[in-house]
């Protein structure tokens, strides 16, 4: 893949989370401008992006949101709910064709429909605020034309196209193929963008017939603008649908693909000679067809075919009944219908529309005195809009267009007389008033509701700058980048690669730093300089505070606000909450608390089924709420702190909570406690069993309404961290979940410690004190040591035998020994070893190869003095 | 050159680019009688025939595709 492809999806991504977010403030803020120009920048900016590579369905869907957006950035549409939901999904679908991209290095043909489909949605929601604008046909017009003219439309244009491509036509489609009629309409400046759509349209294959048509008269030569796209092509071909759309696939809104059946092909054409009757041979030919003398009705269409005029319409009609008799001797409609137009000397719309055409005018009157009802209620309803826009003048001027032409279509041609009248009436007054006065008031309607009349003050005038006084509008582009201030990149992404060698480089070095003072040792001790030990002291301390400075500089680099993972929480609740139709509020607080980079990676997705868990099962549904006396919005707040080395995350909902009992007869019904288990836990323990594993199985959550649902998946993903992760939940009022991250996974503070003349690592957060004690004071419970600790028996158990060190402790000189109590699951555990040292801060290496399967450490550090120091895992230990 | 300009003939050869147009169309302004022989044409740029459709100039030959001669036909011809 090249850099700037890469550079672009990882833009991408960041825009379409900027894009969510922005939508998200504006669902609460529908108002706020400053948003919505932004939320235009991003999508302009992006799909301007887009267009650098050749991913047309990703440019239409995001041209189609920026029209869009602009709509909505001039007040010209308002923002709405749908509106939101529209534009989501189509950034969803952005977001997942960056994933395609990525994957496979370019967009799949699927994808196209998909696209169409949905700039078409946008497209549509950009339009239908664009109604009230006059320039746009009115609600009846519209619906004037709908249904049967693209039909009839497309016989007409089938007729034009040569009888012979037509019969070719007509015996691919018999032989089993589609056809399809497919009209290309260029951009008129597609010349300019390098397009030929003549050798667009020669690449098709199985063009049966084209037709290349100029969009108007053509103009005077001299007046011909050879450059500007005049010309419309129109093919038949046999191509299938999805070839067609693939082929088009730059350009779907500008083609037409109509499926054509057999029948619409059966199309005659010629000269209609108004002289000539064949009813004579139209009588004979349905009485050799009833008898079903085929082999004859063709030899007498023959016979006459050769004594007419080739290019007369019979003749034509003839020739197509020869080829029926042919092709399709069976279909007795067909050529009934064929028959009978020879007979009428009309077929000019074809066996199809005929039948429409009957249709339409056997609709009853009554039928069509309420749909002209409809039409007059809806331009009265368009006339009473109060809201008084810039256009109102060509709104009237269109209504009263709509209401005259539906009177005179209603054959009511007084009425048409009466509006256009009272269109002159209304543009000498500025307002509708003489209009809805001229329009009969329905039965048992209220009567028109007199719009208030407010005189708009005149349109302003356009100011006219001088040409070196640049005053642009706020938000309103200049249109050129150069323009634009340069300001430089305040951040620059590096890749993560990078760091982790930067972060690998200072361990070495502060590793590296850690032999100086064994230097200064040796200086002094072997070689006995103690000048120069001191000097290497010195140094040591120098290089010492730089390392550390540079590792806390490496570190910040690494660290990310959580905001990373919250970022995507309102879109989460927003979509769980309206698909359980639930009320919730999600409050955000201290997004920008930072902490390492993988550990807020491995949180995103306990995370989120955290938050899913508390919608779905915490809170409850608003009835339900207010019937328990709570407020129907229900609120999950989820908070980010740092305590000292560690980062808080707490995720607090306001539902019905945990019944800890519950849990208790779950837990022991499903054995991970035991009946001693079951007398002695309290109900903060209870309810942190849902963590424990094997506790979340289907029929567990059905009855614990789900609360345990993959919660030690959750516990696994934070334990991995090093974190920690608490529950607590009271019945009725609310669960709140705490987990305990560390800042950094990369330095671990460890204690050492030494057993049998070996050192030994132990993870700072393991251990709970160190403690020193007489050998006398060790008691034994059946054949377990225990110590009794600040009145809590502590168990015991020696170092050595769990590493399978076949020597016991060994006792200072005063007889103690030295108990490091250290907390696994929730209890103290003392561990006996011979002696503690200090606790230092290393770099962990995971352990590789065979030691790898070693469980009982958790990774090796090098120390200052190049030994190697094994950390232990305690939990594995015991 | 994709256009040999002959007196009152113009001769189509090979393909007919976009850039073409333009002297054309100044080529036909000055010609009522103008004549155009596409034998050797396989491919011309639309701009080239909407040039040719507006000015109603006769065809002497049409090309020895046959798809692409048909459609040549229908849009010239009417």
């Amino acid at each position: 893949m090249n850099p700037l492809l890469e550079q672009f999806l990882s833009e991408t991504r960041d825009f379409l989370q900027g894009i969510g977010e922005k939508l998200m403030e504006l669902e609460h803020a529908p108002d706020d401008a400053g948003v919505m120009v932004e939320l235009f920048r991003l999508v302009h900016t992006l799909k301007g992006n887009s267009g650098l590579f050749d991913f047309p369905e990703m440019t239409r869907v995001l041209h189609a949101g920026e029209d869009l957006m602009d709509a909505v950035r001039d007040m010209r549409i308002p923002y709405s709910q749908t509106l939101a939901d529209n534009l989501l999904d189509a950034m969803d679908f952005v977001g997942a064709l960056c994933d395609e991209i990525e994957a496979t290095g370019r967009i799949g043909p699927d994808s196209t429909p998909a696209s169409a489909n949905l700039a078409a949605a946008l497209r549509a929601l950009t339009l239908a605020s664009a109604q009230a604008v006059p320039a746009m046909p009115t609600e009846a017009s519209q619906e004037a034309g709908s249904a049967e003219v693209p039909d009839m439309a497309l016989t007409a244009e089938l007729a034009a196209l040569p009888e012979t491509d037509l019969m070719d036509a007509y015996r691919h489609a018999l032989s089993g193929a589609s056809i399809h009629w497919l009209t290309y309409v260029p951009d008129e400046q597609c010349f300019f963008q390098g397009d030929d759509p003549l050798f667009t349209i020669r690449q098709i294959e199985g063009t049966v017939s084209a037709r290349i048509s100029p969009r108007d008269r053509w103009p005077a030569l001299e007046e011909l603008d050879a450059y500007r796209c005049a010309l419309n092509f129109q093919i038949l071909t046999t191509a299938p649908l999805a070839t067609l759309i693939e082929h088009f696939r730059y350009v779907p809104d500008q083609v037409d693909i109509v499926a054509v059946d057999a029948l619409s092909l059966v199309q005659p054409s010629g000269i209609v000679d108004d002289n000539s009757s064949e009813e004579d041979f139209v009588a004979d030919a349905f009485k050799l067809l009833d008898a079903g003398n085929l082999t004859t009705l063709r030899l007498a269409a023959q016979t006459l075919l050769g004594l007419k005029n080739p290019h007369l319409w019979t003749s034509s009609a003839l020739r197509w009944l020869v080829v029926i008799l042919d092709l399709e001797p069976t279909d007795h409609a067909i050529l009934r219908s064929l028959l009978q137009a020879i007979g009428s000397q009309s077929m000019d719309s074809g066996p199809h529309t005929g039948s429409v055409e009957r249709e339409a005018s056997a609709r009853a009157p009554a039928e069509v005195n309420t749909e002209l009802q409809d039409v007059i209620a809806a331009q009265r309803s368009i006339l009473l809009l109060d809201d008084h826009p810039a256009w109102e003048k060509g709104r009237i001027i269109a209504a009263a267009g709509a209401l005259a032409s539906s009177s005179r279509a209603a054959g009511d041609a007084e009425g048409a007389a009466r509006y256009d009248q009272a269109l002159a009436q209304c543009l000498k007054a500025g307002n509708s008033d003489a209009l809805l006065a001229a329009i009969p008031t329905p039965k048992g309607g209220d009567t028109p509701r007199a719009p208030e009349v407010t005189t708009k003050g005149a349109t302003p005038a356009s100011d006219e700058h001088p040409p070196e006084l640049l005053d642009l509008p706020e938000g309103q582009k200049s249109g050129r980048r150069g323009e634009e201030p340069v300001s430089g990149p305040k951040s620059i992404k590096v890749e993560q690669a990078k760091i982790d060698l930067l972060m690998n480089l200072i361990g070495e070095m502060v590793v590296a730093k850690n032999a100086m003072p064994y230097l200064a040792q040796r200086a002094e001790d072997e070689f006995g300089v103690r000048e120069l030990s001191r000097e290497i002291k010195a140094q040591h301390a120098v290089i010492n505070r730089i390392a550390e400075e540079m590792q806390g500089a490496i570190m910040q680099v690494r660290m990310m606000p959580v905001s990373f993972v919250f970022q995507r929480f309102p879109r989460l609740v927003r979509d769980i909450s309206r698909k359980l139709s639930k009320d919730v509020q999600l409050l955000l607080e201290g997004e920008e608390t930072e902490a390492d980079k993988n550990i807020i990676e491995a949180l995103a997705d306990p995370l989120i089924h955290i938050v899913r868990n508390s919608l779905d099962h915490g809170i409850e549904a608003p009835d339900v709420r207010l019937a328990a006396g709570k407020p129907a919005l229900g609120t999950l707040t989820i908070r980010a702190h740092q305590e000292g080395d560690h980062v808080v995350i707490e995720i607090i909902d306001d539902g019905k909570g945990i019944d800890p009992a519950i849990i208790k007869r779950k837990a022991y019904e499903k054995g991970v406690i035991d009946e001693v288990g079951l007398e002695r836990i309290t109900d903060r323990e209870a309810v942190n069993l849902v963590f424990a594993a094997g506790f979340s199985t289907a029929d567990v959550v059905s009855d614990l309404s789900g609360r345990g649902v993959g919660m030690d998946v959750v516990r696994t993903a934070v334990e991995k961290v090093n974190g920690n992760i608490v529950l607590d939940s009271e019945v009725g009022k609310g669960t709140r979940i705490r987990i305990v991250l560390p800042l950094s996974m990369a330095i671990t503070k460890v204690m050492i410690i030494e057993s049998d003349a070996q050192t030994f690592g132990i993870p700072m957060e393991h251990v709970l004190e160190t403690v020193r004690v007489p050998s006398h004071s060790i008691q034994t419970i059946k054949d377990k040591q225990v110590i009794l600790l600040r009145g809590s028996v502590v168990p015991l158990a020696p170092l050595n035998t769990l590493l399978g060190m076949g020597v016991p402790p060994r006792p200072n000189d005063d007889g103690e020994l030295a108990v490091l109590v250290t907390r696994i699951a929730g209890e103290a555990i003392g561990l006996i070893v011979d002696d503690f040292h200090e606790s230092i801060d290393v770099i962990q290496k995971p352990l590789g190869g065979v030691l790898g399967a070693l469980s009982v450490y958790s990774g090796s550090a090098l120390m200052g003095n190049g030994s190697v120091l094994m950390v232990l895992n305690v939990k594995e230990m015991l | 050159m994709p256009i040999q300009y002959k007196k009152n003939l113009a001769t189509f050869v090979d393909v007919v680019t976009v850039d073409e147009a333009e002297p054309l169309l100044n080529w036909l302004q000055e010609r009522r009688n103008a004549k155009v022989n596409l034998a050797d044409c396989s491919h011309m740029h639309p701009a080239n025939l909407q040039v040719l459709m507006a000015s109603k100039c006769a065809v002497a030959a049409w090309p020895s595709d046959r798809p692409f001669s048909a459609m040549l036909k229908a849009a010239l011809e009417n």
